[in-house]
């Protein structure tokens, strides 16, 4: 990943306190004589269509089948553990201060509106289970699921594996996100369970048992356990 | 009117626009004085109208801009200010959908995300009545749409 | 067709006129300047200018006129963080509820 280098975004250099840059036009620039795109934050982007993550996706299943669902996991977990790092650099200089001090909330949205402009889709967090050391990730327009169509099973690990790769880098505590519910069997929006990985491994179980999220749900809130 | 020109820009590519397709234009035109002359107006009143309604919303609820021991008043104001400012530039350029884009959906979630959603839906309530007085009401017809839509995005 | 001279049309008469073509629209908001009747009562505000070119000409395009601080994007000590309040979360409160 490039070091990141706000200095050449022009429109960043001239509005430095223009937190609102989240637009198309806003937030990328498209340097053309070099060919390159570049971020707000300084990140080199590139544009890629559906055909990029069908050609990852069945690519990789080609190669190695049913476990392809764990190398995507696996990359989304480094790339999460990766722009937590990135993520650090470009909060603080964004807002003068450290992510430790600020506002959870305020942190969070902060670290997903660049996907949310990326085109990875809008997200909503819930917290209302945290005191039982676990909390929910709802996604909506995920980029994997949309492309791909309802196939019947979730396919959303890229992302699973991002969640749990970023929130296990800010926390400091070893997390595992899973799917959940996915748009990719019939429902309107993806959620994702984050939490301890023994927490995970549970609810992996209930999947496989065919227990629905709300299931889950209702399981994880009265405490039980594998 | 702005994200419409550019789309039309990008779809006439090479030949000239038909007369549906420059209808918005002509809306534009039709209301372009009363943008222009209510957009000089909340400029020149922009530091009353934001007192007025800080006052309003103070009389109404003297803890709304309190969040225990700390006052938000002045953030409060500059984020008002910032909002005005947004909506009275949409309101210029009849583009509602780049106010969307530009900036409401963000802050949308910069609210949220500090449980502010009660003091915007009032706030943008009170600003409806507080720029009555100041706008005429073919004028007010104009911008009250826009302040309306920023309360319901940023009040939910 | 002549000018139009009168009020500005209204929200509903204007769905009324989509139907007109562009060349007439310009006729009807005297974009080409013709000169209006003298008999045309000047008081009401609601009158619309000889030309539009004279009605933009009223505006300080040029002149600091209405400028006080300039509207930039950059409203000065923008500050998104709120001095954390005893009930707001941090990444700490998170950590250790995992």
């Amino acid at each position: 990943m490039d070091i990141p280098s706000a200095h050449s975004h022009r429109l960043r250099q001239q509005y430095p306190q223009r937190h609102n840059h989240y637009k198309f036009s806003d937030f990328f620039q498209f340097n053309t004589s070099e060919g390159t795109i570049s971020d707000w934050n300084g990140s080199r982007n590139i544009l890629t269509s559906e055909d990029f993550i069908i050609g990852l996706l069945e690519g990789l299943e080609e190669e190695v089948g049913a476990a392809s669902a764990a190398v995507m996991y696996s990359i989304g977990l480094e790339w999460g553990k990766q722009d937590s790092l990135f993520f650090d650099q470009w909060f603080e200089r964004e807002y003068k201060v450290s992510p430790q001090q600020a506002n959870l909330m305020f942190l969070l949205e902060t670290w997903w509106w660049p996907f949310t402009a990326q085109g990875w889709g809008r997200w909503e967090i819930d917290m209302a289970d945290r005191t039982q050391g676990f909390m929910f990730i709802n996604l909506f327009d995920s980029a994997v699921a949309r492309t791909l169509g309802d196939v019947g099973k979730p396919v959303c690990y890229l992302y699973a594996g991002l969640y749990a790769g970023f929130f296990t880098e800010m926390v400091r505590k070893q997390l595992s996100c899973i799917e959940i519910q996915c748009y990719s069997m019939g429902e309107t929006y993806c959620k994702f369970l984050l939490g301890a990985r023994e927490r995970i491994d549970a609810a992996a179980f209930w999947l496989n048992e065919g227990a629905t999220a709300s299931d889950i749900e209702k399981r994880l809130r009265s405490g039980d356990s594998v | 009117m702005l994200s419409q020109l550019q789309t039309l820009v990008r779809e006439v590519d090479g030949r000239y626009a038909t007369d549906t397709e420059l209808m918005f234009l002509q809306n534009y035109l039709q209301t372009v004085r009363l943008r222009f002359s209510a957009y000089q107006k909340i400029q020149k009143a922009e530091t009353e109208i934001i007192q007025q309604v800080k006052k309003k919303l103070k009389t109404a609820d003297p803890q709304l801009l309190r969040r225990g021991k700390v006052d938000l008043s002045a953030k409060w104001q500059r984020d008002t200010m910032r909002g005005l400012r947004y909506c009275a530039h949409a309101l210029l350029v009849a583009d509602e959908e780049g106010l969307e884009e530009s900036f409401l959906l963000w802050f949308q979630s910069i609210m949220r995300s500090f449980k502010a959603q009660y003091s915007c839906d009032v706030t943008y309530k009170v600003m409806q009545d507080v720029v009555g007085q100041y706008l005429t009401p073919q004028e007010a017809e104009l911008f009250c749409p826009i302040l309306a839509k920023a309360r319901l995005l940023l009040g939910q | 067709m002549t000018a139009m001279i009168g009020l500005l049309p209204s929200e509903s008469e204007t769905r009324r006129l989509d139907v007109i073509s562009v060349g007439e629209f310009f006729g009807e908001i005297n974009w080409f300047g013709k000169p209006l009747s003298e008999t045309d009562d000047f008081d009401s505000p609601d009158v619309p200018y000889e030309t539009v070119g004279h009605f933009f000409a009223t505006f300080p395009w040029h002149g600091p006129a209405l400028n006080s601080a300039p509207a930039s994007w950059d409203i000065a000590e923008d500050d998104e963080s709120v001095p954390v309040e005893t009930d707001t979360l941090t990444l700490e409160d998170l950590s250790a509820l995992f």
